[in-house]
């Protein structure tokens, strides 16, 4: 069957109506809530790689690619299940396939009878039930695309993603042993404010703000906010880049340099900033900027510009590898720096020398100070540890107390 | 058969919902079984036509090309509800798991018998035969000013009946010929493929042709013992169904209904050239046949056909001067539907104006002719007649598709 966007999501949540009984059910017999979180994270994969890999993937749908489907689904849910945190779901793999296989049998028999059985116009629909306005529709799905187009652009945006990337891929493949790679390769300085605000709100709790949401996810998987902080840029990029080569569609040299363009804030820009960019493009969708003759050279104009930047700044980025002085951070600086930021108090700040001075907020989570004071601590090395009062050592690294406080 | 006035209610009440459906095929069938699904009560719906039953035609070109299998797949059926699917039907009726099975993998399609033997019964079960009037409608006129509704007419003119709301299900308009073969119809060499006929074994059959019913021709000829020259206007397409699956769900549909009027034209004509599924043994008797010389296939266009002796071979004249001979001919080149073909839709076009787009009726892509609409009566297209609205219109699917859209267009 072939599923529009809207479609897959209405198939799905209907196709949860049983799952989520049996859950209740299974609760409810066995007294374990542990069986609805199972459920939930059934359910939010699910839709996750609906809105965001099937819709723009899979045109025709046959029976057996679902059940293939069903399989990674499985493996997906299995593996975050396993995640500690936050969801400390203590249900064994055994008792999960008990949940999953029946559920999924109820999920596929919604879809194959019940469904058609009640909705007579749901196959011919895509899988809709409810109809949204048919010109609101139209306009947008006339801009997003037909399914074809759709597959071409997710791959076309993945693959140019992985392009601009590469710089930081090869560095990255290239991390020397017990050493850790930051990401940071150029444009250091906007990318250590934006992960000093989400490793600062690792503890806050309360911003509704991108940094904040990259804060509060690294704090309820209780993983480090450096690796959160890669995954949303990378999220946000492909999103950028896949919504920009809808939108623009290069079938001609203004397409090409628009899209060649939109690199730019890829190479440069932080997490925050290219999500909020990603959001921006995918509202575009509902204006028809290209009626706007003036807009649309005036676009036209600037991705020239930029393109010509961009692929400047992504050949200075191969520049870089050798001499990225942030790029890597040795084990024993990064293990200094996570307890910076489990351990030490809010409202402390740290004095470091040189590498470490930078890092410090970005990693540590605590603001970073020249002079040392009541309320700071001192990242240090080799003698340096032997001159105060330690309160942390991994091999020759060090976190002193400040003189003027104890520990 | 003399003409019967329209026995059913609301027959000459504007106030009452009726519906005519012009024609007694499959369509009508399909079309009776959605409107009764909807709720729309029995005697509110009669249906026009001189066919002895439902299947008529498409048994009688299924038999004409030995069609043992449908193309279409498990939910390519006639009942009003998709679910369950043929492959379950016949699961459950051969108690086997094999059917089922192969609808998973997209393999299973239906014999033709038990499309017949799902027609017998939904007829029964709908009272098909108590819903039809057994006359032919040469003629719809708008009921008079002030009263929403159409009046019918047989082909002297008499009233028949009379609907709120007509469908037009006329199947298809007829055999298509190649232009330079038209003299040669009443030659008993040659004939259509859906026109009765024997093989002879040993005969060289040359086939027009390169869609489903050609594959089946060359079937029957080489197991009737023929030698086979298939000559084909395009390159042999081999695909599952007669478009791509997306076209017969909303994916498709509405990408082909944001096009153009040219753009619609030719993505009709790149749908509508002959293709036919690849089975394995289909391919396996052409590749045998192929070793032993029994069967070739080239591309061409035909120039003209002539006979070495009035009852002799026929020599089959292409493009750029070759020649290709045989004891017989079969076209299969399928129907022609266009509208000049239908003698009820000439006058409805000349009286109403109505917009014909390179022989195809231009509906509205709710299936309805919009220069015959009026609030509260609609006259609506399905079948063949209806592919300007949606490509897939003449299949069952289609079909159903269409009636499923008109269906709240005349509940109201």
């Amino acid at each position: 069957m072939c599923f529009t966007f809207a479609g897959r999501v209405q198939t799905r949540l209907m196709a949860l109506v049983g799952p989520a009984l049996l859950a209740g059910l299974l609760a409810t017999i066995h007294r374990d809530p542990d069986y609805w979180k199972l459920f939930g994270v059934m359910a939010v994969v699910g839709l996750l790689l609906d809105v965001g890999v099937y819709g723009w993937l899979i045109t025709y749908q046959p029976r057996w690619v679902s059940v293939l489907l069903a399989v990674a689904e499985f493996l997906i849910v299995k593996w975050v299940v396993e995640w500690p945190y936050p969801l400390e779901i203590r249900l064994r793999t055994r008792q999960a396939l008990m949940f999953y296989a029946p559920a999924w049998i109820v999920g596929w028999a919604t879809i194959q009878a019940l469904l058609p059985t009640l909705f007579v116009r749901w196959a011919e629909d895509g899988g809709e039930l409810v109809h949204l306005p048919i010109r609101l529709i139209r306009n947008v799905a006339a801009r997003i695309g037909r399914p074809a187009d759709l597959r071409r652009s997710y791959l076309s945006a993945a693959a140019l993603l992985a392009l601009a990337a590469s710089p930081w891929l090869v560095v990255a493949l290239r991390t020397p042993p017990g050493q850790h790679f930051t990401g940071l390769l150029i444009a250091e300085g906007w990318h250590l404010d934006a992960l000093a605000a989400a490793t600062a709100a690792v503890r806050d709790t309360g911003a509704y703000t991108p940094v904040g949401m990259i804060g509060g996810v690294a704090r309820a998987l209780r993983w480090p906010p450096l690796g959160i902080y890669w995954m949303a840029w990378g999220a946000a990029a492909f999103a950028w880049l896949l919504g920009l080569w809808r939108l623009v569609a290069p079938r001609n040299r203004g397409g090409v340099l628009a899209i060649t363009a939109g690199c730019l804030p890829v190479l440069v820009l932080p997490a925050p900033w290219l999500l909020a960019l990603s959001l921006i493009i995918w509202l575009a969708a509902l204006v028809p900027w290209h009626r706007y003759r003036r807009l649309a050279a005036g676009i036209r104009r600037l991705a020239v510009g930029c393109s010509v930047i961009a692929i400047g700044v992504w050949f200075f980025a191969w520049l870089r590898i050798p001499a990225a002085p942030l790029a890597y951070v040795c084990e024993a600086d990064w293990q200094a720096l996570a307890w910076l930021r489990q351990s030490v108090p809010v409202g402390r700040s740290v004095s470091a020398e040189e590498s470490l001075f930078w890092l410090a907020p970005a990693l540590g989570g605590h603001p970073k100070t020249l002079t040392e004071g009541a309320n700071s601590v001192r990242l240090a090395d080799g003698d340096d540890c032997d001159a105060g009062q330690v309160l942390f050592r991994h091999a020759d690294v060090c976190v002193v107390a400040s003189s003027a406080i104890s520990p | 058969m003399s003409p019967q006035m329209i026995p059913s209610a609301g027959a000459g009440s504007p106030e009452s919902t009726s519906v005519a459906i012009i024609g007694d095929g499959v369509a009508a069938l399909i079309i009776l079984g959605v409107l009764s699904h909807a709720g729309l009560p029995p005697e509110a719906i009669t249906i026009y036509g001189d066919s002895p039953q439902p299947l008529a035609n498409l048994t009688r070109c299924a038999q004409a090309i030995g069609q043992e299998r449908m193309r279409s797949e498990s939910n390519g059926h006639l009942a009003p509800v998709d679910f369950p699917g043929l492959a379950w039907v016949d699961s459950w009726q051969r108690r086997t798991p094999w059917p089922a099975v192969a609808s998973i993998f997209d393999r299973y399609t239906p014999p033709f018998a038990l499309i017949c033997r799902q027609a017998e019964r939904l007829a029964q079960r709908l009272d098909f035969d108590a819903r039809r009037v057994r006359v032919r409608v040469a003629d719809v006129c708008r009921s008079e000013a002030g009263s929403p509704g159409f009046k019918l007419y047989d082909d002297r003119e008499a009233q028949v009946g009379s609907a709120r709301h007509v469908i037009l299900a006329l199947g298809h308009g007829g055999l298509a010929w190649p232009a330079e073969l038209e003299p040669w119809r009443d030659d008993p060499r040659v004939r259509h493929a859906y026109e009765p006929g024997q093989f002879e074994p040993g005969q060289q059959v040359i086939v027009l042709g390169g869609g489903m019913a050609a594959a089946h021709v060359w079937v029957s000829a080489l197991r009737a013992g023929c030698q086979v020259k298939a000559v084909h206007r395009r390159p042999l397409r081999r695909q599952p169904l007669n478009a791509a699956r997306c076209v017969f769900t909303s994916p498709g549909i509405r990408a082909y209904q944001a096009l153009g009027p040219a753009d619609r034209d030719q993505f009709l004509k790149r749908v509508g050239g002959g293709s036919f599924p690849w089975r394995l043994e289909w391919e396996m008797l052409w590749r045998r046949a192929r070793r032993h010389g029994d069967f070739s296939d080239r591309e061409g266009c035909v120039m003209g056909l002539e006979a070495s002796a009035p009852s002799g071979r026929l020599r089959l004249k292409l493009e750029e001067g070759d020649v290709i001979e045989g004891d017989a001919l079969v076209c299969a080149t399928g129907f022609r539907n266009h509208v000049e073909r239908y003698p009820l839709l000439s006058r409805l076009i000349c009286r109403h104006d109505l917009a014909v787009h390179n022989g195809m009726l231009s509906l509205t892509d709710e299936f309805t002719l919009p220069g015959l609409n009026q609030s509260q009566s609609i006259c609506g297209v399905v079948g063949a007649l209806a592919r300007w609205a949606l490509p897939i219109a003449d299949t069952f699917a289609g079909i159903k598709y269409a009636a499923r859209r008109l269906t709240p267009q005349i509940l109201g």
